[in-house]
């Protein structure tokens, strides 16, 4: 196998080889630049997947506790017992809570519909960012109903 | 220190230079494509994830308004036996009674999406109602429509 290590012998061919090494580091740097831009895209995409998925499986567990409970005290008691919350604003039928290194913000509102035998608890669970950009909703709610309406024990 | 043209100088002949990076960039290009194309993939999934969990959960709670919806009918006529009680829920749209010699079993079909949708059973009995079935079905449309599969013609 020949070698590729060679002797040089004139300055023209030094030349040759410099403007070479030139123009391949002007042409690595552009494509260095665009792989770059498209490593940090995809990095990027993962972290916003991983966020979707957090925030609709938090979402989930909101809707479950709530779904039993009917109330958002006792959702945001089960659900944010654990220190990964910080409480920010807690108000009658709104809480606030940051979602400790996430920089996400999640919302709960509850609200109330009268029927003739009962009531529908609604809980609109929302996430935002600190911009107060909407980052993933729903809304999610549990009937209740009244002692009243045909006998119930 | 010139060599005065005469020494040989060892290095990498012209051309060597730019297949390395060539390589170098086709392989980078290689990881980039393919690390990109995961995370789409993968974000893709979340947003699908997340939006079927919002379907899924406005899904329930239109159920549950339905259902509060039959136990205001159910009230205002003194329950499953009380005159009128099928006749009234003819107005709640997708509903359907049968009725039964100890009560009335009403159920409905809410759509989640185009594919699926919950199913609901609600057993009235004097002393209340009992939920029977709570749980996602395939709509019938998609059931009956047969799967795409080469038949090997």
């Amino acid at each position: 196998m020949k070698s590729p290590m060679k002797p040089v012998r004139s300055e023209g061919k030094l030349n040759l080889f410099f403007v070479e090494m030139i123009i391949v580091l002007l042409f690595f740097g552009i494509a260095s630049a665009v792989i770059l831009r498209s490593f940090a895209g995809s990095d990027r995409m993962a972290r916003e997947s991983r966020e979707t998925e957090n925030m609709a499986f938090l979402a989930q567990s909101a809707a479950e506790i709530y779904s039993g409970t009917a109330s958002i005290d006792e959702t945001s008691e089960l659900l944010l017992s654990e220190n990964k919350y910080m409480r920010r604003y807690s108000s009658g039928a709104l809480r606030t809570v940051l979602i400790t290194d996430t920089d996400v913000f999640m919302t709960m509102e509850e609200a109330s519909e009268e029927y003739g035998g009962g009531t529908v608890k609604t809980l609109m669970i929302s996430f935002s960012d600190e911009d107060g950009r909407t980052l993933y909703e729903m809304e999610t709610g549990a009937y209740v109903p009244e002692r009243t309406a045909i006998g119930i024990e | 220190m010139s060599n005065g043209g005469k020494d040989p100088i060892i290095g990498i002949g012209t051309g060597y230079l730019s297949i390395m990076m060539i390589f170098v960039v086709l392989c980078l290009t290689m990881l980039a494509a393919l690390s990109y194309s995961s995370a789409a993939a993968e974000k893709k999934y979340s947003d699908k994830s997340g939006e079927y969990t919002r379907e899924y959960y406005a899904a329930d709670l239109e159920a549950k308004r339905v259902l509060a919806e039959i136990d205001a009918v159910a009230a205002e006529y003194g329950g499953p036996q009380g005159i009128g009680f099928a006749d009234g829920l003819t107005d709640i749209e997708g509903v359907s009674v049968l009725v039964l010699p100890d009560g009335a079993e009403v159920s409905w079909q809410t759509p989640v999406n185009e594919k699926q949708s919950i199913s609901a059973k609600v057993r009235y009995s004097l002393n209340g109602y009992e939920i029977t079935e709570w749980k996602t079905v395939f709509s019938s449309e998609s059931e009956n429509k047969p799967l795409n599969v080469w038949s090997g013609e």
